[in-house]
């Protein structure tokens, strides 16, 4: 079968106090701390969603880059939520989060761990908080690689696009440990006029711009 | 503690353990529900506040079915530790 032409709607690289949307930078903001900078992308972003508080760092970073990513776009409404999907892959799955839970439960004198860390110390929550907040219902997964393979996420998008799976998804890397972050999503659609043809090298270059 | 002083430390506890963004003490109606119209509460939230009484206040909820009852305002959770602190 001829692989359907897929195509980059939308790209979101959030990286050193700096947010990039479609080669646009957004927010600039080097000299605050990781959390001050993502409560200024918050705030950059204009939603009232009180839940992104209760999140942890990976979430609310997975979050905020595809709210940005979708906003200006018609995926939240223009697909069955079945239609879309979500792939996303990092190093560090959930480590940052498992850490503070560890911590948590490590004095047995005072054993309170708290659920609202727990809940966090699975990677693929992240990509959850997405189709909650993007409506997806479709095909998702969460891989965990020691660097970015643009290649192996292009062949999982396009392996579901072309068997009809899902017609538009997001896919990219969100990673958070320790004070160290950076989010790369896509957006991805079958049929999109004047958009770019989304390939490995489009991707990498999308990746590896500062 | 009176039943009042109780009622403000509440309010200040629950909106810092469940980080409640934005919220302030005055905020909190007390008489109001927790879940469902009130605060918006979900059920991690109900499991965080479960530990905050164990933690804070030594009472630890050994029938799950007063759990509704307990946790319907910041009013019965007053009444309730009042009436159990160790």
């Amino acid at each position: 079968m001829k692989p359907v032409p897929l195509f980059c709607t939308s790209s979101v690289l959030i990286r050193n106090g700096k947010i990039i949307r479609n080669g646009k930078t957004l927010l600039h903001e080097p000299g605050k701390n990781p959390a001050e900078f993502l409560r200024a992308g918050y705030d950059l972003a204009g939603a009232a969603y009180p839940k992104f508080f209760k999140m942890d760092n990976l979430c609310k970073l997975a979050w905020l880059s595809a709210e940005l990513l979708c906003a200006e776009t018609s995926f939240k409404e223009g697909y069955e939520a079945e239609q879309k999907g979500i792939f996303l892959q990092n190093a560090s799955s959930s480590l940052d989060t498992d850490l503070k839970h560890a911590e948590s439960i490590s004095n047995t004198e005072a054993y309170f761990p708290s659920p609202a860390v727990f809940v966090y110390t699975l990677a693929n929550i992240s990509a959850g908080e997405i189709c909650i907040r993007q409506q997806i219902k479709g095909s998702s997964a969460f891989f965990i690689f020691e660097a970015f393979e643009a290649d192996f996420l292009l062949e999982q998008v396009q392996t579901y696009m072309n068997a009809g799976r899902i017609e538009a998804c997001i896919f990219g890397i969100t990673e958070w440990i320790g004070n160290q972050y950076e989010a790369c999503l896509f957006m991805v659609e079958k049929t999109a006029k004047n958009k770019t043809e989304l390939t490995s090298e489009f991707i990498n270059r999308m990746y590896n711009q500062s | 503690m009176e039943k009042q002083e109780l009622v403000e430390q509440l309010k200040g506890q629950i909106i810092t353990q469940l980080n409640l963004e934005g919220m302030n003490p005055e905020d909190v109606d007390p008489a109001a529900a927790l879940f469902g119209d009130g605060l918006g509460l979900d059920s991690i939230d109900a499991l965080e506040l479960i530990v905050l009484l164990e933690k804070e206040y030594g009472i630890k909820i050994e029938d799950p079915k007063e759990g509704k009852q307990i946790f319907h305002s910041v009013n019965s959770l007053a009444d309730y530790i009042l009436a159990n602190k160790p």
